[in-house]
Protein backbone atom coordinates (compact mmCIF):
# COMPACT_ATOMS: atom_id res chain seq x y z
CA UNK A 1 0.00 0.00 0.00
CA UNK A 2 1.44 3.34 -1.02
CA UNK A 3 2.00 5.98 1.59
CA UNK A 4 -0.26 8.99 2.03
CA UNK A 5 1.80 12.10 2.69
CA UNK A 6 -0.83 14.75 1.95
CA UNK A 7 -4.60 14.73 2.38
CA UNK A 8 -7.00 17.32 1.03
CA UNK A 9 -9.98 17.93 3.28
CA UNK A 10 -13.10 18.83 1.29
CA UNK A 11 -15.28 20.06 4.11
CA UNK A 12 -15.57 22.92 6.56
CA UNK A 13 -16.04 23.81 10.21
CA UNK A 14 -15.58 21.32 13.02
CA UNK A 15 -15.45 18.39 10.58
CA UNK A 16 -12.48 19.87 8.72
CA UNK A 17 -10.75 20.81 11.99
CA UNK A 18 -10.98 17.25 13.28
CA UNK A 19 -9.71 15.68 10.05
CA UNK A 20 -6.83 18.17 9.75
CA UNK A 21 -5.81 17.55 13.36
CA UNK A 22 -5.93 13.77 12.86
CA UNK A 23 -3.76 14.07 9.72
CA UNK A 24 -1.22 16.27 11.43
CA UNK A 25 -1.08 13.94 14.45
CA UNK A 26 -0.12 11.20 12.00
CA UNK A 27 2.53 13.38 10.35
CA UNK A 28 0.43 13.83 7.22
CA UNK A 29 0.14 17.26 5.60
CA UNK A 30 -3.37 18.63 5.34
CA UNK A 31 -4.73 20.85 2.58
CA UNK A 32 -7.95 22.68 3.41
CA UNK A 33 -10.22 23.10 0.40
CA UNK A 34 -12.31 26.10 1.40
CA UNK A 35 -15.02 28.29 -0.01
CA UNK A 36 -14.37 32.00 -0.18
CA UNK A 37 -16.34 32.43 3.05
CA UNK A 38 -14.07 30.02 4.94
CA UNK A 39 -10.69 31.40 3.91
CA UNK A 40 -10.07 32.64 7.42
CA UNK A 41 -11.72 29.78 9.29
CA UNK A 42 -10.01 27.79 12.05
CA UNK A 43 -9.59 24.87 9.65
CA UNK A 44 -7.84 27.16 7.14
CA UNK A 45 -5.55 28.49 9.85
CA UNK A 46 -4.63 24.98 10.97
CA UNK A 47 -4.03 23.50 7.53
CA UNK A 48 -0.61 23.27 5.94
CA UNK A 49 -2.05 24.72 2.75
CA UNK A 50 -5.32 26.41 1.84
CA UNK A 51 -6.94 26.31 -1.55
CA UNK A 52 -10.07 28.26 -2.40
CA UNK A 53 -12.41 26.08 -4.45
CA UNK A 54 -15.28 28.49 -5.02
CA UNK A 55 -17.66 31.11 -3.71
CA UNK A 56 -19.55 30.90 -0.41
CA UNK A 57 -22.50 29.05 -1.91
CA UNK A 58 -21.94 25.33 -1.13
CA UNK A 59 -23.24 24.19 -4.53
CA UNK A 60 -20.39 26.14 -6.13
CA UNK A 61 -17.70 24.99 -3.71
CA UNK A 62 -18.10 22.01 -1.32
CA UNK A 63 -20.62 20.36 -3.64
CA UNK A 64 -18.68 21.15 -6.80
CA UNK A 65 -16.99 17.90 -7.72
CA UNK A 66 -14.94 19.43 -10.54
CA UNK A 67 -13.51 22.04 -8.19
CA UNK A 68 -12.65 19.43 -5.56
CA UNK A 69 -10.92 17.12 -8.04
CA UNK A 70 -9.04 20.05 -9.61
CA UNK A 71 -7.88 21.19 -6.18
CA UNK A 72 -6.74 17.70 -5.19
CA UNK A 73 -4.87 17.17 -8.47
CA UNK A 74 -3.42 20.68 -8.50
CA UNK A 75 -2.16 20.50 -4.91
CA UNK A 76 -0.75 17.01 -5.61
CA UNK A 77 -2.67 15.53 -2.72
CA UNK A 78 -2.50 11.76 -2.35
CA UNK A 79 -5.98 11.47 -0.89
CA UNK A 80 -9.26 13.32 -0.43
CA UNK A 81 -11.15 13.20 2.85
CA UNK A 82 -14.73 14.35 2.27
CA UNK A 83 -15.68 14.53 5.95
CA UNK A 84 -19.39 13.81 6.17
CA UNK A 85 -22.38 15.36 4.43
CA UNK A 86 -21.72 17.30 1.20
CA UNK A 87 -20.21 14.84 -1.29
CA UNK A 88 -19.16 12.25 1.31
CA UNK A 89 -21.93 9.87 0.22
CA UNK A 90 -21.66 10.49 -3.50
CA UNK A 91 -20.18 7.45 -5.22
CA UNK A 92 -19.36 9.70 -8.18
CA UNK A 93 -16.73 11.56 -6.14
CA UNK A 94 -15.09 8.31 -5.07
CA UNK A 95 -15.07 7.19 -8.69
CA UNK A 96 -13.66 10.49 -9.94
CA UNK A 97 -10.88 10.29 -7.34
CA UNK A 98 -10.02 6.81 -8.57
CA UNK A 99 -9.96 8.07 -12.18
CA UNK A 100 -7.38 10.68 -11.19
CA UNK A 101 -5.25 8.32 -9.11
CA UNK A 102 -6.31 9.88 -5.81
CA UNK A 103 -7.38 7.83 -2.81
CA UNK A 104 -10.88 8.52 -1.53
CA UNK A 105 -10.99 8.19 2.24
CA UNK A 106 -14.36 6.54 2.69
CA UNK A 107 -16.41 3.59 1.51
CA UNK A 108 -16.09 2.12 -1.95
CA UNK A 109 -18.59 3.52 -4.49
CA UNK A 110 -20.46 0.21 -4.76
CA UNK A 111 -20.90 0.12 -0.97
CA UNK A 112 -22.27 3.66 -1.00
CA UNK A 113 -24.76 2.66 -3.68
CA UNK A 114 -25.85 -0.40 -1.68
CA UNK A 115 -26.15 1.36 1.66
CA UNK A 116 -27.25 4.85 0.62
CA UNK A 117 -30.78 3.78 -0.25
CA UNK A 118 -32.45 2.44 2.92
CA UNK A 119 -34.86 0.08 1.16
CA UNK A 120 -32.02 -1.36 -0.91
CA UNK A 121 -29.76 -1.53 2.16
CA UNK A 122 -32.37 -3.62 4.04
CA UNK A 123 -32.60 -5.95 1.05
CA UNK A 124 -28.82 -6.38 0.88
CA UNK A 125 -28.49 -7.02 4.61
CA UNK A 126 -31.38 -9.52 4.59
CA UNK A 127 -29.84 -11.32 1.61
CA UNK A 128 -26.77 -11.93 3.75
CA UNK A 129 -28.89 -13.70 6.34
CA UNK A 130 -28.66 -10.86 8.85
CA UNK A 131 -31.91 -9.99 10.63
CA UNK A 132 -33.11 -6.40 10.48
CA UNK A 133 -35.54 -4.51 12.67
CA UNK A 134 -39.04 -4.80 11.17
CA UNK A 135 -40.06 -1.75 9.21
CA UNK A 136 -41.79 -0.49 6.09
CA UNK A 137 -40.83 -1.98 2.79
CA UNK A 138 -40.89 0.04 -0.39
CA UNK A 139 -44.18 1.93 -0.69
CA UNK A 140 -45.70 1.18 -4.09
CA UNK A 141 -49.05 2.94 -3.85
CA UNK A 142 -50.76 5.73 -1.99
CA UNK A 143 -53.15 3.54 0.01
CA UNK A 144 -50.21 1.57 1.42
CA UNK A 145 -48.64 4.86 2.47
CA UNK A 146 -51.78 5.89 4.37
CA UNK A 147 -51.72 2.62 6.28
CA UNK B 1 -44.55 47.85 -15.74
CA UNK B 2 -43.48 47.27 -12.18
CA UNK B 3 -42.56 44.22 -10.20
CA UNK B 4 -43.14 43.93 -6.47
CA UNK B 5 -40.35 43.02 -4.06
CA UNK B 6 -42.06 39.67 -3.49
CA UNK B 7 -42.10 38.93 -7.21
CA UNK B 8 -38.42 39.79 -7.56
CA UNK B 9 -37.50 37.54 -4.62
CA UNK B 10 -39.60 34.78 -6.16
CA UNK B 11 -37.71 35.15 -9.45
CA UNK B 12 -34.38 35.04 -7.60
CA UNK B 13 -35.44 31.90 -5.74
CA UNK B 14 -36.60 30.22 -8.94
CA UNK B 15 -33.33 30.86 -10.74
CA UNK B 16 -31.40 29.91 -7.59
CA UNK B 17 -33.08 26.52 -7.42
CA UNK B 18 -32.92 25.87 -11.17
CA UNK B 19 -30.18 24.53 -13.42
CA UNK B 20 -30.11 27.79 -15.34
CA UNK B 21 -27.37 30.32 -14.76
CA UNK B 22 -28.97 33.30 -16.41
CA UNK B 23 -32.37 34.89 -16.78
CA UNK B 24 -33.20 37.75 -19.09
CA UNK B 25 -36.68 39.11 -18.64
CA UNK B 26 -38.24 41.88 -20.68
CA UNK B 27 -41.70 43.14 -19.85
CA UNK B 28 -42.58 46.40 -21.54
CA UNK B 29 -39.97 48.94 -20.52
CA UNK B 30 -38.68 46.73 -17.69
CA UNK B 31 -35.56 44.69 -18.40
CA UNK B 32 -34.28 42.33 -15.73
CA UNK B 33 -31.06 40.32 -15.94
CA UNK B 34 -30.25 37.80 -13.22
CA UNK B 35 -27.06 35.72 -13.25
CA UNK B 36 -25.66 33.15 -10.87
CA UNK B 37 -21.97 33.20 -9.83
CA UNK B 38 -19.09 31.92 -11.95
CA UNK B 39 -18.22 35.02 -13.96
CA UNK B 40 -15.15 37.19 -13.92
CA UNK B 41 -15.05 39.76 -11.14
CA UNK B 42 -15.65 42.81 -13.20
CA UNK B 43 -18.41 41.16 -15.21
CA UNK B 44 -20.12 40.18 -12.00
CA UNK B 45 -19.73 43.70 -10.75
CA UNK B 46 -21.40 45.06 -13.86
CA UNK B 47 -24.24 42.54 -13.61
CA UNK B 48 -24.74 43.39 -9.98
CA UNK B 49 -25.08 47.08 -10.67
CA UNK B 50 -27.37 46.32 -13.58
CA UNK B 51 -29.48 44.14 -11.35
CA UNK B 52 -29.49 46.78 -8.63
CA UNK B 53 -30.65 49.38 -11.16
CA UNK B 54 -33.41 47.13 -12.34
CA UNK B 55 -34.46 46.41 -8.79
CA UNK B 56 -34.64 50.12 -8.07
CA UNK B 57 -36.56 50.69 -11.26
CA UNK B 58 -39.06 48.12 -10.10
CA UNK B 59 -39.46 50.16 -6.89
CA UNK B 60 -37.79 47.45 -4.84
CA UNK B 61 -35.16 48.17 -2.24
CA UNK B 62 -31.78 46.63 -2.98
CA UNK B 63 -31.57 44.78 0.32
CA UNK B 64 -33.07 41.57 -1.02
CA UNK B 65 -31.81 38.22 0.14
CA UNK B 66 -29.34 37.93 -2.75
CA UNK B 67 -28.02 41.45 -2.39
CA UNK B 68 -27.35 40.88 1.30
CA UNK B 69 -25.61 37.60 0.51
CA UNK B 70 -23.41 39.30 -2.08
CA UNK B 71 -22.54 42.04 0.38
CA UNK B 72 -21.44 39.49 2.95
CA UNK B 73 -19.34 37.74 0.30
CA UNK B 74 -17.72 41.01 -0.71
CA UNK B 75 -16.86 41.86 2.88
CA UNK B 76 -15.35 38.43 3.38
CA UNK B 77 -13.42 38.74 0.12
CA UNK B 78 -11.92 41.95 1.45
CA UNK B 79 -10.77 40.17 4.58
CA UNK B 80 -9.21 37.34 2.57
CA UNK B 81 -5.63 36.76 1.60
CA UNK B 82 -3.80 35.70 4.77
CA UNK B 83 -3.07 32.21 3.51
CA UNK B 84 -3.87 32.75 -0.07
CA UNK B 85 -0.47 33.75 -1.44
CA UNK B 86 -1.05 34.72 -5.04
CA UNK B 87 -4.61 35.77 -4.36
CA UNK B 88 -3.44 38.60 -2.16
CA UNK B 89 -1.47 40.33 -4.92
CA UNK B 90 -1.65 43.98 -4.06
CA UNK B 91 -3.62 45.45 -6.87
CA UNK B 92 -1.82 48.37 -8.39
CA UNK B 93 -3.62 51.65 -8.42
CA UNK B 94 -5.83 52.18 -11.44
CA UNK B 95 -5.46 48.58 -12.66
CA UNK B 96 -8.43 46.26 -12.77
CA UNK B 97 -7.85 42.59 -11.93
CA UNK B 98 -9.23 39.76 -14.04
CA UNK B 99 -9.90 37.10 -11.44
CA UNK B 100 -10.30 33.35 -11.83
CA UNK B 101 -14.03 32.59 -11.93
CA UNK B 102 -13.30 29.02 -10.84
CA UNK B 103 -10.48 26.84 -9.58
CA UNK B 104 -8.56 25.08 -12.35
CA UNK B 105 -5.35 24.69 -14.30
CA UNK B 106 -4.39 27.96 -15.95
CA UNK B 107 -3.45 27.95 -19.63
CA UNK B 108 -2.48 31.04 -21.61
CA UNK B 109 -2.55 29.27 -24.98
CA UNK B 110 -5.15 27.20 -26.78
CA UNK B 111 -2.44 24.62 -27.56
CA UNK B 112 1.29 24.35 -26.84
CA UNK B 113 2.43 25.82 -30.17
CA UNK B 114 -0.20 28.53 -30.36
CA UNK B 115 0.51 32.12 -29.32
CA UNK B 116 -0.89 33.20 -25.95
CA UNK B 117 -4.41 34.59 -26.00
CA UNK B 118 -3.11 37.86 -24.58
CA UNK B 119 0.23 39.31 -23.59
CA UNK B 120 1.42 42.44 -21.83
CA UNK B 121 0.21 45.39 -23.90
CA UNK B 122 -2.63 43.46 -25.59
CA UNK B 123 -5.88 45.34 -25.93
CA UNK B 124 -8.86 43.42 -24.58
CA UNK B 125 -12.57 44.00 -24.73
CA UNK B 126 -15.18 42.64 -22.34
CA UNK B 127 -15.67 39.44 -24.32
CA UNK B 128 -12.02 38.83 -25.28
CA UNK B 129 -10.80 35.40 -24.20
CA UNK B 130 -7.73 35.90 -22.03
CA UNK B 131 -6.96 32.33 -20.95
CA UNK B 132 -8.34 28.86 -20.37
CA UNK B 133 -9.08 27.16 -17.06
CA UNK B 134 -9.17 23.39 -17.14
CA UNK B 135 -11.44 21.56 -14.71
CA UNK B 136 -11.60 17.76 -15.03
CA UNK B 137 -10.44 17.87 -18.66
CA UNK B 138 -13.00 20.52 -19.59
CA UNK B 139 -11.45 23.75 -20.83
CA UNK B 140 -13.31 26.90 -19.86
CA UNK B 141 -12.59 30.17 -21.63
CA UNK B 142 -12.17 33.16 -19.32
CA UNK B 143 -13.35 36.50 -20.69
CA UNK B 144 -11.71 39.78 -19.79
CA UNK B 145 -14.94 41.42 -18.62
CA UNK B 146 -13.24 44.80 -18.99
CA UNK B 147 -11.93 47.03 -21.82
CA UNK B 148 -8.31 48.03 -21.69
CA UNK B 149 -4.68 46.99 -21.96
CA UNK B 150 -3.11 43.99 -20.23
CA UNK B 151 -0.42 45.36 -17.92
CA UNK B 152 0.55 42.30 -15.92
CA UNK B 153 0.19 38.53 -16.15
CA UNK B 154 -0.11 37.29 -12.57
CA UNK B 155 -0.28 33.49 -12.96
CA UNK B 156 2.01 30.86 -14.46
CA UNK B 157 0.82 28.69 -17.31
CA UNK B 158 -0.01 25.04 -16.46
CA UNK B 159 -0.34 25.86 -12.77
CA UNK B 160 -3.31 25.57 -10.48
CA UNK B 161 -5.15 28.81 -9.82
CA UNK B 162 -7.74 29.05 -7.11
CA UNK B 163 -11.12 30.69 -7.20
CA UNK B 164 -10.80 34.47 -7.06
CA UNK B 165 -7.06 34.51 -7.81
CA UNK B 166 -5.91 37.49 -9.86
CA UNK B 167 -4.84 36.29 -13.33
CA UNK B 168 -4.20 39.58 -15.14
CA UNK B 169 -4.13 43.27 -14.34
CA UNK B 170 -5.75 45.54 -16.89
CA UNK B 171 -5.26 49.24 -17.45
CA UNK B 172 -8.75 50.43 -18.33
CA UNK B 173 -9.10 52.22 -21.64
CA UNK B 174 -9.12 55.99 -21.31
CA UNK B 175 -6.48 56.27 -18.59
CA UNK B 176 -4.24 58.20 -20.95
CA UNK B 177 -1.88 55.25 -21.52
CA UNK B 178 -1.67 53.72 -24.95
CA UNK B 179 -0.67 50.30 -26.18
CA UNK B 180 3.00 49.42 -25.75
CA UNK B 181 3.79 52.27 -23.33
Amino acid sequence: MSCISQVMVANRGEIAVRVIKACQDLGIKAVAAVSEADRDSLAARMADRVICIGPARASDSYLNMGAIISAAVGTRSDAVHPGYGFLAEQPELAEACADYGIKFIGPRPENMREMGNKVWARKVVKSLGISVIPGSEKVTNLSARKN
Amino acid sequence: MELTEEEIIQILRLIDGSDFNELHLEMGDLKLTVMKGGHGGSVQQRDRSELANQLNKATVQADTETAVKEKVQEEKAEAQGRHAGDVSIVEEEGLIPIKAPMIGMFYRKSEPDAPPYVDIGSFVEEDTTVCLLEVMKVFNAVRAGVRGYIRKVCAESSELVEYGQTLFLVEPEGNGIKEGE
